[in-house]
This record gives C-alpha cells, structure tokens and sequence, in this order.
C-alpha cells in the first residue's frame, strides 16, 4: 500500500475549506446546505420502502452524489486506476507486507468480516425469526420515522465523504 | 419491544467486536496501514478504489431505503 503524499492536508478545513470559499456568505452557504439535509432527512424517514417516491428519492440521491463525485473528483485523484491496481498487487504479493503486525490485523479483518458475512448467509438460509439477518436488524430501525431520517442522513454523510475524501487538493492541472 | 433471540446476541458480539477493532486500529495507526482510516485512504487515491466504494454505498442505500419492508 503506498504511503500518502507528503502534501496531503489533513485537516477538515484544509479538505473542504476551498468549497465553500473563505467569504463572509460561509456559514450561511452552510446553514442552508443543513437545514436542506436535514429537512430532506424528515422528509425521506416518512417514505416507506417498495414505494415509488422511496425508490424515486433513492435514486436521485445517488444520482446527485456520483454526478457530484465525478465533477469534484475530475483530474484531482491522488493516483491513475492502473498504477494504484498495479501498485496494490505488488504490496499484496511481497513478503515484506506480511510479516508481523500487517499479518495479525489483516487476519483480523478476514475473520470480521467472514464473520459478518457468514453469519449473513447462515440466517438468511435458516430463514427463522431466531436468526435475524443483518438486513431484517435494519428494518427494525428504519421502519421509525426517526430512525429512517437518521440512518439515510448517515448514508448520504458517508456518500458525501466519499466524493470529497483523499482527493488531490490544489492545482487541478494534469491527471489522474 | 422485540425480544431478544439467540440470532440477537450473535450480531451483538460481531458488531462489538467489528466495532472494538476499528476503533483499536484507527487509535494504534498499525505501521502496516491496515488500520481503517489508512485502508479507506488507501481504497480512495484512485477512480478505482472510489467507484468501488461509490458501488457498495449505493447498493446498500437501493437495499435498505427501498427493497426493506
């Protein structure tokens, strides 16, 4: 795994300061995008699965967060696919990588997440109310008003995350 | 209130432990970057890693907002 460039910002601010400019309309630009999350947030915990506005909101959110990836994040990721492809097959197939303590936390994640897995698969087989799938756990929370708006603004969060995290900040001349 | 079934507690020691060693990893920041924030650094350089993580995020929002009843 390559180490991250030297340059990386490793502040909030110094991530995603430069999307909301330094002006004196900051924190409002701001408090309207939270309130538009969070009232959007409501509005989706009283949606009810399998319905078309569910469906219909769903999708325009992923729509909206991987159309905003993909201007965000044009010419500004830290490495080209093939070079990180190529770069993640070496790491994984040297000796080096996997002595101790690489092995003991990569066996960690396996057993995790086999056991996430695995488990997943076995209730879902059993298909008993004694063996919930992780699936079924989360309809518990979701079937709530509070618990739906709360759980779909922890994903779009994330969704966000993921567009804006780790990007190359700074100049967006050249590739990737 | 839902009682608690054997399948419950299952989930419980999973996600405890799930969660223990995120955290566990992000606070010991493993020089083998195989901690969590030095994995999701890593999966999010490239268009590659991202897309996958972009795939993961969308199938479970499709999944759980829209096909739990």
């Amino acid at each position: 795994m390559a180490p991250e460039d030297e340059s990386d910002p490793t502040t909030p601010r110094e991530r995603f300061g430069h999307l909301f400019g330094r002006s004196r309309t900051r924190p409002i630009a701001v408090s309207a995008a939270a309130i538009g999350l969070a009232t959007l947030a409501w509005w989706e915990g009283a949606q009810h699965a399998q319905t078309a506005a569910a469906q219909a909101s769903i999708a325009a959110s992923i729509a909206a967060i991987v159309l905003s990836g993909v201007i965000l994040g044009a010419h500004r990721q830290q490495q080209a696919s093939g070079p990180w492809l190529s770069d993640a097959g070496r790491v994984v197939s040297s000796r080096e990588s996997w002595r101790w303590p690489a092995a003991a936390a990569a066996l960690l994640w396996v057993l995790l997440f086999g056991a996430v897995l695995g488990w997943d698969l076995f209730s879902f087989l059993r298909r008993s109310q004694e063996f919930p799938t992780l699936s079924y756990l989360t309809g518990r929370v979701t079937r709530f008003h509070l618990g739906r708006s709360g759980l779909y603004l922890v994903w779009l969060v994330v969704g966000v995350w993921l567009i804006l995290a780790h990007r190359r900040t700074g100049s967006r001349q050249g590739r990737p | 209130m839902t009682a608690l079934v054997e399948g419950d507690v299952v989930w419980a020691i999973i996600g405890g432990s799930l969660a223990a060693w995120i955290v566990i990893s992000a606070v010991i920041a493993f020089k083998s970057a195989l901690g969590v924030v030095e994995i999701f650094g890593w999966l999010l350089r490239s268009w590659f890693g991202r897309i996958l993580m972009l795939l993961l995020w969308a199938e479970s929002g499709w999944h759980l907002f829209t096909q739990r009843p």
